[in-house]
């Protein structure tokens, strides 16, 4: 019945597939320790949810072995294609990775502190599941060489993201992921039919595919705003300006560890395949002035507004969302100038973000009050010296004071956008880089509303009077 | 003296925030006996470093010249590589010379005397005495720092710990001060990071280049021809760009064959539509001017003196504001000489302006605490008066009001203090006659006073009559506005007097009768503190050599380097 | 009449922009959700269409089977989420949904 040709066609086949196998073990681990969480979650009458937790935690663990493993595999100055050409691996990837598996870890950790994931009632099998949903669509997203698996993980990402906003039991909490769910579903749209545009422009959806090269921008107009279009879910996932109406609902409705995971891992992810489009598009020199001026004005846009909304904010959620909106900009910075230098800028600062958000989101968690007010933090660093400390010493990191991380992270981003005015001098770099810096005291007012607050007794104090005062300082 | 005396300046009282913070049990007295010592220790050093600073004709220079500096500690603090654009290289690198050794020296008396004073300050003592040994240390690691990267940190890292300290432990609107403090402070300190990175991306540090393109084997080799070479080739873009090592060394920053050909700070940059060293000047000169701070940047001093608590207003007005001008000596005036040149007349009439409006709202003020902080506005001003004028007097009487204001302003708030401590009013026309219930207290701010508004023998005249002198000699400056200048002194004279009249003279009379038994005269503490200022400003206006002696060469050096002779 | 490229596209571009009206105007969550997949369906019409002119695959046609299916799940949970909400706020009104904010 089979002939030997196809046995042989078949065998071969396979062994191309093994090196997929080994690249995607992180994949295949959190996809069956999800499922096997899904299953008891359906199966045991009661639900055991440390027990839970600890297979989701262990699940991580060891597909963190098997990426760790994946090092061994992937030769460092290699480039990989797994399943054809849909994902590729390079050092940078699996780093990217690990820091995915690290942010889950520590969302993991602090989900095992909150009040509401002990809940009698709570679902902590699907819960789980849905999250290491999400870890997967991100590490896919990590990988992507395609068109389709950017959708595709996009997509993962998104709608498990919904539905761990709306996990909050609490009707406020189905509002913030109705509303995330319908601007997500429309920015994926728009970012297809932008794609579907990409693909009639080259007759290809690899990503990386040289013939996206060849299409002269200059001749076809376009093709700019189809990029734009294109790249919209992206941004969509980064909260950056246009695309980051969602994110102070969603942050205020969500629990507070998948707020800390949705303001690191996405955007981390995110950022790294808009870092490796960019320096690929970069190559072109029309296309990298266009996309310089262009990542230039969504910085600046993002990191303004969102830093100036933030200032009308009373609830802590919210004021966060706006201000993670503003980080979003300080991280799109990055992708004006994608030099070697700029890519160990980015590697520093996105790792060092990572930790300073999940330090700021720890502290809020440990010293908020359910109605998590602003002023509910007022003089909690007293009684809590740990947890005040720590949301102290990271929003002086996050604001760029040295001696922390922080500061040295900012000045090599900086330093990058500085070197690239300095090789071409366009005005809307030297207005970033100014203007991206001292924002940097807006941002501080900000973060010492509330982190600095904690150590402060007194409420609302004084607060409106500083505001205005700011304002007028910063025009 | 030992070798790394400047290091254990720095981290001496470090260490001694790290034992606060982590010991154990709550902390008891010995915790301001500590600061109290450790400050002490660290005044003892710098007296040290005064005595063994090597002053006379032919003392070294420093200011340009890294090999002339004294006490310098270098070493490697990290180094790397930005792949195609070059490598990035810091240094712990530290130093003093004639500019700074003074101001070391005073930097660490008037941490002694706010050690000292901070003795009755009983809510939450762990955190206060380990924030105020952290504000000493990077105070006095701004003075001795010659890497701009290093000094900026230390910059930074004062604002955190002057924040807190205001804001815990300040009076009735503390968070609404050291809210505008940090804000104010943080902007200011953010336009010189804007020209920080600017700075250090368009200049190479020779040795290290040479090191790395391969001339010599190790940096240390690097004699004066192979440095030479290094800077010609470099101005012929001979050098590949990776092998430029960009460096924060003050010293580089100031030769101009170390800018990069294309760097758009440096020399040749032109072409662009931006004179970019003149921008990057006046960044340099607002981030300062707001420390110093000056008119029209200078509102977020009155708000912080009058929420700080004693100790912590003898440190802001004692040293914090003396690093902005030691900034604009330090950094821009010799990296920007020919901006400097270029913007005397527009320095000097701030300058005047901040004299004369500080003087103006000093005499408008009741609250004596206000009137002492506007005081330090219009005495800071001739400060920036001396250094606009660019001339040796002129530069003098800069640093010598420094100097001056700083034992003058930490001994007027003590005395505030004083005060404040007894009837919890500051308002001088909640008093009359204090002088027959307080005599001794009463003699002591008759020499503050007096000191301050320029009686001769006392440290303030010569600052002041340096600056003037300077300001009326330098061809830059026109005549009438340095006489502005000296109208200051007159309104100077016009509100100390008034104040002193009010207070001070006539029957006594008080606000509240109750308070006729809290005004004891001084203690002993408050005897020591005051005693040692009061000694301080006499010793030094009566012996100005003292002061003058060891900074001499340095500032000869710093006028010819700025004026290219 | 022949049909071009041509008509495909501006079919699509009708589709899209109608779409986005819907999402842009109606407040109803439903009516929303029928908007956002105008637009998806503007965006497998294009892909479809230029799938013809791939010289390689018809990586187009397999993008739009992709895009059905997602899009089918995400309704699904648009929909699940919506009947959570109708219990509480008794509307499917967009601007009637507003605890959040204040």
């Amino acid at each position: 019945m089979f002939s030997p040709e196809l046995i042989e066609s078949l065998r071969q086949k396979l062994s191309l597939l093994s090196p997929s196998l080994v690249g995607l073990g992180f994949e295949l681990m959190l996809a069956g320790v999800g499922l096997f969480l899904l299953l008891l979650d359906v199966l045991l009458p009661k639900k055991p949810v440390t027990f839970f937790w600890w297979v989701a935690t262990g699940g991580l663990l060891a597909a963190g072995a098997v990426l760790a493993g994946a090092h061994f595999y992937f030769p460092v100055e290699e480039t990989s294609y797994l399943l054809g050409k849909m994902l590729r691996i390079t050092a940078e990837t699996l780093y990217f990775k690990g820091l995915l598996g690290i942010s889950a870890l520590l969302t993991l950790w602090m989900l095992r502190g909150s009040a509401f994931f002990h809940r009698l009632d709570f679902p902590a099998g699907a819960f789980l599941f849905l999250f290491l949903s999400n870890v997967l669509g991100l590490s896919v997203l990590a990988m992507s060489a395609h068109w389709l698996s950017v959708y595709f993980s996009l997509e993962l990402v998104s709608v498990s993201a919904y539905l761990l906003t709306a996990f909050h039991f609490e009707p406020r909490a189905g509002e913030g992921s109705i509303k995330y769910l319908l601007f997500g579903a429309t920015a994926s749209a728009v970012m297809l039919y932008g794609l579907s545009f990409l693909y009639g422009f080259t007759g290809t959806l690899e990503i990386f595919s040289p013939t996206f090269l060849q299409v002269p921008v200059s001749k076809h107009p376009v093709l700019g705003l189809v990029w734009v279009l294109a790249l919209g879910g992206l941004l969509f996932k980064m909260a950056a300006f246009p695309f980051h109406i969602w994110a102070p609902d969603v942050y205020q409705s969500a629990p507070t560890p998948i707020v800390a995971f949705f303001s690191v891992a996405p955007k981390v992810v995110a950022l790294w395949v808009l870092w490796q489009i960019a320096s690929f598009l970069y190559e072109i020199e029309e296309l990298r002035r266009l996309f310089s001026l262009f990542w230039a004005g969504v910085a600046l846009l993002s990191i303004g507004l969102g830093n100036f909304a933030a200032l009308w904010q009373t609830h802590l959620k919210r004021l966060m969302a706006y201000s993670s909106i503003a980080q979003t900009g300080f991280l799109l910075v990055v992708l004006v100038v994608p030099s070697p230098g700029g890519f160990s800028a980015l590697l520093f600062y996105t790792t060092v973000y990572a930790l300073m958000n999940f330090g700021l989101f720890w502290g809020i968690a440990k010293m908020a009050s359910p109605e998590e007010t602003l002023d509910c933090l007022a003089g909690k660093g007293r009684e809590q010296v740990l947890a005040g400390g720590v949301l102290v010493l990271m929003a002086i990191a996050l604001v760029g004071l040295p001696p922390t991380a922080g500061f040295t992270a900012k000045l090599l981003i900086f330093s990058g956008l500085w070197e690239a005015y300095q090789t071409w001098p366009h005005p809307a770099l030297l207005v970033l880089f100014i203007f991206g810096l001292l924002n940097a005291a807006v941002f501080a007012f900000l973060l010492s509303q509330n982190s600095f607050l904690a150590f402060f007794q007194r409420k609302k104090h004084q607060r409106f009077a500083g505001k205005k005062y700011l304002i007028l300082t910063c025009l | 003296m030992p070798e790394n005396v400047l290091s254990c300046l720095i981290f001496l009282p470090l260490l001694g925030a790290l034992v606060l913070l982590l010991w154990p049990r709550p902390v008891g007295a010995w915790a301001k006996w500590l600061t109290i010592g450790l400050t002490f220790g660290q005044m003892g050093l710098a007296t040290g470093l005064y005595l063994y600073f090597e002053k006379g004709p032919e003392a070294p220079v420093g200011v340009y010249d890294l090999a002339s500096y004294q006490f310098v500690e270098q070493a490697s603090w990290f180094e790397i590589s930005l792949g195609r654009s070059g490598r990035l290289s810091a240094e712990y690198l530290l130093g003093i010379d004639g500019l700074s050794v003074g101001l070391v020296l005073l930097a660490t008396i008037v941490l002694f005397i706010g050690a000292v004073a901070s003795y009755t300050i009983e809510k939450l003592p762990r955190g206060y005495f380990a924030l105020y040994l952290v504000l000493s240390s990077a105070i006095v690691g701004c003075f001795v720092a010659l890497d701009f990267l290093l000094f900026y940190l230390f910059f930074e890292f004062m604002l955190l710990p002057m924040y807190f300290l205001i804001g815990i432990w300040g009076g009735e609107r503390r968070e609404y001060a050291a809210v505008k403090f940090f804000i104010y402070t943080l902007v200011g300190s953010l336009l010189i990071l804007v020209v920080m990175i600017g700075l250090y991306l368009s200049v190479i540090d020779p040795a290290k280049t040479a090191r790395q393109a391969g001339l010599i084997l190790h940096e240390a080799e690097a004699s004066p021809e192979i440095i030479r070479k290094v800077q010609a080739a470099l101005s012929a873009k001979k050098i590949a760009p990776e092998n430029q090592v960009y460096t924060f060394r003050m010293t580089a920053m100031m030769d101009p064959d170390n800018f990069a050909p294309n760097a758009l700070l440096g020399k040749s940059a032109s072409g662009f539509a931006l004179d970019f060293r003149f921008w990057a000047f006046w960044l340099l000169f607002i981030g300062f001017a707001i420390k110093l701070p000056m008119v029209p940047f200078h509102t977020w001093l009155p708000d912080a003196h009058v929420e700080a608590p004693t100790p912590v207003s003898v440190v802001l007005a004692g040293i914090l504001l003396k690093i902005g001008g030691y900034g604009m000596m330090r950094l821009a005036f010799p990296i920007f000489p020919e901006q400097a040149q270029a913007g005397m007349l527009v320095m000097g009439f701030i300058g005047v302006l901040s004299i004369l409006y500080g003087a103006l709202n000093a005499l408008a003020m009741d609250d004596l605490k206000k009137m002492v902080a506007h005081s330090s506005v219009s005495h800071m001003g001739f400060v920036l008066l001396g250094l606009a004028a660019l001339n040796s007097e002129g530069a003098h009487g800069a640093i010598y009001q420094m100097w001056s204001h700083g034992i003058l302003s930490a001994l007027l708030f003590l005395l505030v203090g004083v005060l404040y401590d007894r009837t919890h009013s500051r308002l001088i026309s909640h008093y009359r006659g204090l002088l027959g219930a307080m005599p001794y207290f009463g003699f002591f701010v008759m020499i503050g006073f007096f000191a301050s508004l320029g009686l001769p023998g006392f440290s303030g005249f010569i600052g002041e009559l340096f600056t003037l002198l300077g300001g009326f000699g330098s061809a830059g400056l026109p005549g009438w506005l340095v006489a502005g200048g000296v109208l200051g002194i007159v309104l100077g004279a016009a509100y100390f007097l008034w104040a002193l009249q009010r207070m001070f003279l006539g029957k006594l009379w008080l606000r509240e009768a109750s308070w006729r038994d809290k005004i004891q005269d001084l203690h002993p503490r408050e005897w020591l503190m005051l005693s040692l200022l009061s000694l301080l400003t006499l010793i030094t206006g009566l012996m100005p050599g003292l002061v003058f002696g060891p900074m001499s060469r340095s500032v000869e050096a710093w006028i010819q380097w700025i004026w290219g002779t | 009449m022949m049909i071009s490229l041509n008509h495909y596209l501006f079919l699509a571009a009708f589709l899209f922009a109608a779409g986005l009206a819907l999402v842009l105007t109606r407040r109803n969550v439903v009516v929303v959700l029928m908007g956002i997949e105008l637009m998806l369906n503007a965006a497998n019409l294009n892909l479809i269409a230029f799938a013809r002119y791939d010289p390689l695959h018809l990586q187009g046609q397999a993008f739009a089977l992709f895009v059905m299916v997602v899009a089918a799940a995400e309704a699904a949970v648009a929909l699940g989420i919506l009947v959570q909400l109708r219990r509480t706020y008794q509307t499917s009104n967009l601007d009637e949904i507003k605890a959040l904010h204040e």
